[in-house]
């Protein structure tokens, strides 16, 4: 417990010196704000492009389109952020020889992983918590229709979190394979990425955490059962893999 | 009151957003003069994080700098 306690206010320091946290604010936080402005100003943008009648068929958004919209760039721009944010938390660590001192020490590697795992998951939480709150606040404002109610945000905020946990198990893991935080990014984007891909096969749906994401529209925890607990055995299977991996490694 | 918005009122709306974006970018362009890079040159990750608003900061604050 020593070890996981160092090692997650190793990582808070570490992620106010490195800007990690600017990182994940900016990637999560700002498309909060600026999707439903961007969505309310695009008729205007448009307007000399489209005839005026069609304009309002085209463009009339409710309050729940902009969250759809924030929920799709979070996917799309979010996770870029994110995974470049954890990519180099694990190799950078052995191949800058960071972890000699502490293993010299009698530092548990298990405890290591799980302290960063559990720094990320904490710190995405908590922007997407603001990031949803400033969402929901603007999109209220902006446009007509059904308000979002606290209960979708809540509903909304469960799936993502669950799915920017699996999200950070896989960059850990890939960072635990590589050599350079640029090449687990990729590995780690490609990765999620395709778990879109998966969801495109009806059969398949269901066991893609890319569903967690389309299940934010659907407000009910209920058709999101399987894909939860599949994705939950992910991020442990992940987990597990990867402190396997960090604990084979030779440390010079 | 909001339908009757102007764009130059919705601006307004996002101006914290304008603003953070400005501090980003001057706050990376004088990083970027002390640090050392990697991967690309100095004038190069200056275009980044000029050219691509709060996407080319990040990615210079998180892949560019040399970390001692």
């Amino acid at each position: 417990m020593i070890t996981f306690k160092a090692y997650f206010k190793k990582e808070f320091i570490e992620g106010i010196r490195q800007y990690k946290y600017i990182a994940l604010a900016t990637g999560i936080i700002l498309f909060s704000i600026l999707d439903p402005v961007m969505l309310k100003l695009l008729p205007s943008f448009v307007s000399n492009k489209i005839p005026a009648n069609l304009i309002h068929q085209l463009f009339e958004f409710k309050p729940k389109d902009a969250l759809a919209n924030y929920i799709k760039d979070l996917f799309q721009i979010g996770t870029l952020f994110v995974v470049f944010t954890a990519a180099g938390s694990i190799n950078e660590e052995i191949y800058s020889q960071k972890i000699v001192f502490p293993l010299t020490k009698g530092a548990n590697k298990s405890q290591i992983i799980l302290a960063k795992f559990l720094h990320f998951a904490i710190a995405i939480c908590l922007f997407l918590f603001v990031g949803l709150f400033f969402n929901q606040y603007y999109a209220n404002l902006l446009f007509k229709g059904q308000k979002i109610a606290i209960s979708d945000i809540v509903h909304v905020y469960f799936l993502l979190c669950i799915y920017y946990m699996f999200v950070i198990s896989i960059t850990l893991l890939f960072s635990s394979f590589t050599k350079k935080n640029i090449s687990a990014g990729i590995l780690a984007c490609t990765a999620s990425y395709s778990t879109a891909l998966l969801s495109q096969f009806e059969k398949l749906k269901k066991l893609s955490p890319y569903n967690l994401i389309l299940l934010t529209s659907n407000f009910g925890l209920q058709a999101a059962k399987t894909t939860l607990v599949i994705t939950i055995l992910l991020i442990f299977l992940y987990l597990v893999i990867t402190i396997i991996r960090f604990n084979s490694i030779e440390v010079n | 009151m909001l339908e009757s918005m102007n764009m130059e009122e919705l601006i307004k709306l996002i101006a914290p957003v304008i603003v953070f974006q400005f501090t980003l970018m001057i706050f990376c362009l004088v990083k970027l003069k002390n640090d050392k890079v990697k991967y690309l040159p100095k004038w190069a990750w200056a275009l980044i994080i000029i050219v691509f608003n709060f996407v080319g900061p990040i990615v210079y604050l998180l892949l560019g700098r040399e970390r001692d």
